[in-house]
């Protein structure tokens, strides 16, 4: 009997190993995974308005406590990325001429002599991590600046501002202004009734990064 | 004289002694017969049915949904923590095959490489990094180290997030094409991604729990911007097979 037993282990225990592990039918099984895309609230804050000062004789003028001479001057403006991403902004100028008025726009700096009633107005952005600190460029620059035109003018990711970080140590103010020059004793007197409406439109989209 | 005498009479003793032992005793019969089967040992693993994951170009932190928040930072292709168990009594060698489809309505592409490009620009190996639309990803699996047992939530069958939610955060693996399963719109597959331990009694072990996902990278400001209708969708086929144990030495 002993005998018998010790036979029977051996024959299994062979088996087993002669045909390696013990294999069920293989099993499957299967995971859908579904990926959608996170896409980054880009917001923005615009102001809503601003002031244009045609100053020809460049005289001082005191704008929020600053005194400037600029024959073309605007109030501070500032655009702020609160995005959490940085993005690049386009803009778009348009100017009107006050209705009653006779003056022109240029699309060029315009000679202090010159005898017509004409301005030469740009709109320029600078990145900025502080509106009220910015170091604007010294000249007229067609790379960089938007002539304002009776036609529509645009630029493309004319400025890239940082993600919003309120520590203040990233560029997320995009800080504008409007300058240029205009005809300082032109033939007909410039009055009160000239000006011109500027509207700048902006547009937003993802800056591309360095991961 | 005495001496030798006594030395006779013991080895023959000894001899008839050794003689009657050596005589074999008979059975009954003359046969044995023996039975073997083979016995049939069960598969089971846990396999989540889905999964999320996120297309995050900008690489912003993502929190996870375990109790802590954990959050994942650095990575533009993001998945939910999700892990396989085994269950059986045997070492379960896992194979996947993976196939991605686009969604539907989405204009974005499947890359069959790093979107980063790769190389210095100038040297023949040079390639740019991409800019149309489009992600590279692949199925990456790893063994959840440290968790057994007490992981897994008994009610949902799942490994509870908590318990993998850190393990997925420290998970910063880069691509391994010996490892790892490029998705694209033709299915692909990698035999033995991990082997899992068996459960022990039923238990589940140490080493017997791996977590899979989907990483990768995509173009971060294509020339179309990303919506949130773009995303794609990957069906991942498991199949698990025993394992023969390495027999003790």
């Amino acid at each position: 009997m002993k005998h018998k037993k010790f036979i029977a282990f051996a024959m299994s225990a062979l088996m087993f190993a002669g045909n390696g592990a013990v294999f069920a039918a293989g099993n499957k099984s299967d995971t859908i995974i579904q990926a959608l895309c996170k896409v980054p609230e880009i917001r923005v804050t615009v102001p809503e308005t601003g002031t244009l000062f045609i100053n020809p004789y460049k005289m001082s003028i005191e704008i929020d406590g600053e005194t400037t001479g600029h024959q073309i001057v605007s109030t501070p403006g500032a655009i702020l990325n609160e995005s959490p991403i940085p993005i690049s902004v386009s803009a778009t100028v348009t100017g009107t001429i006050k209705e009653g008025s006779d003056m022109t726009l240029s699309g060029a700096s315009i000679d202090p002599n010159y005898t017509k009633k004409k301005a030469f107005i740009y709109f320029e952005i600078q990145p900025a991590n502080d509106p009220n600190a910015v170091t604007w460029d010294s000249e007229f620059d067609v790379e960089k600046h938007i002539i304002v035109r009776s036609s529509t003018k645009t630029k493309k990711n004319i400025v890239t501002l940082d993600a919003f970080d309120e520590n203040g140590k990233k560029k997320c103010y995009g800080a504008f202004r409007l300058t240029g020059d205009c005809a300082a004793v032109p033939k007909i007197p410039w009055t009160e009734a000239d000006g011109v409406d500027v509207t700048i439109a902006f547009t937003f989209k993802p800056a591309p990064i360095v991961l | 004289m005495n001496t030798m005498k006594k030395r006779i009479l013991s080895s023959v003793l000894a001899v008839a002694a050794a003689a009657s032992m050596a005589v074999p005793a008979f059975a009954a019969g003359n046969e044995t017969e023996i039975t073997g089967t083979y016995e049939e040992v069960e598969i089971k693993v846990l396999v989540p049915a889905t999964a999320t994951a996120k297309i995050n170009p900008y690489a912003l932190d993502i929190e996870l949904e375990d109790t802590s928040k954990t959050k994942i930072s650095g990575q533009q292709i993001v998945t939910d923590p999700a892990a396989i168990v085994n269950q059986s009594s045997m070492n379960l060698g896992v194979s996947a095959s993976v196939l991605g489809t686009i969604k539907t309505g989405s204009d974005m592409k499947f890359a069959t490489a790093s979107t980063k490009g790769s190389g210095t620009e100038g040297s023949d190996d040079y390639v740019a990094p991409a800019t149309t639309k489009s992600a590279f990803i692949y199925l990456q699996m790893k063994t959840a180290d440290g968790l057994a047992n007490s992981d897994i939530d008994t009610t949902k069958n799942e490994v509870k997030v908590d318990s993998l939610a850190p393990k997925v955060a420290a998970w910063n693996d880069a691509f391994d094409a010996e490892k790892d399963i490029v998705v694209g719109t033709k299915s692909a597959s990698k035999e033995n991604m991990v082997t899992l331990k068996p459960a022990t009694g039923g238990t589940v072990v140490d080493g017997g729990i791996a977590m899979f996902r989907l990483s990768g990278d995509c173009v971060t400001a294509p020339k179309t911007d990303w919506v949130e209708t773009d995303g794609f969708t990957v069906n991942v086929a498991f199949t698990f097979a025993p394992v023969a144990a390495t027999p003790a030495p």
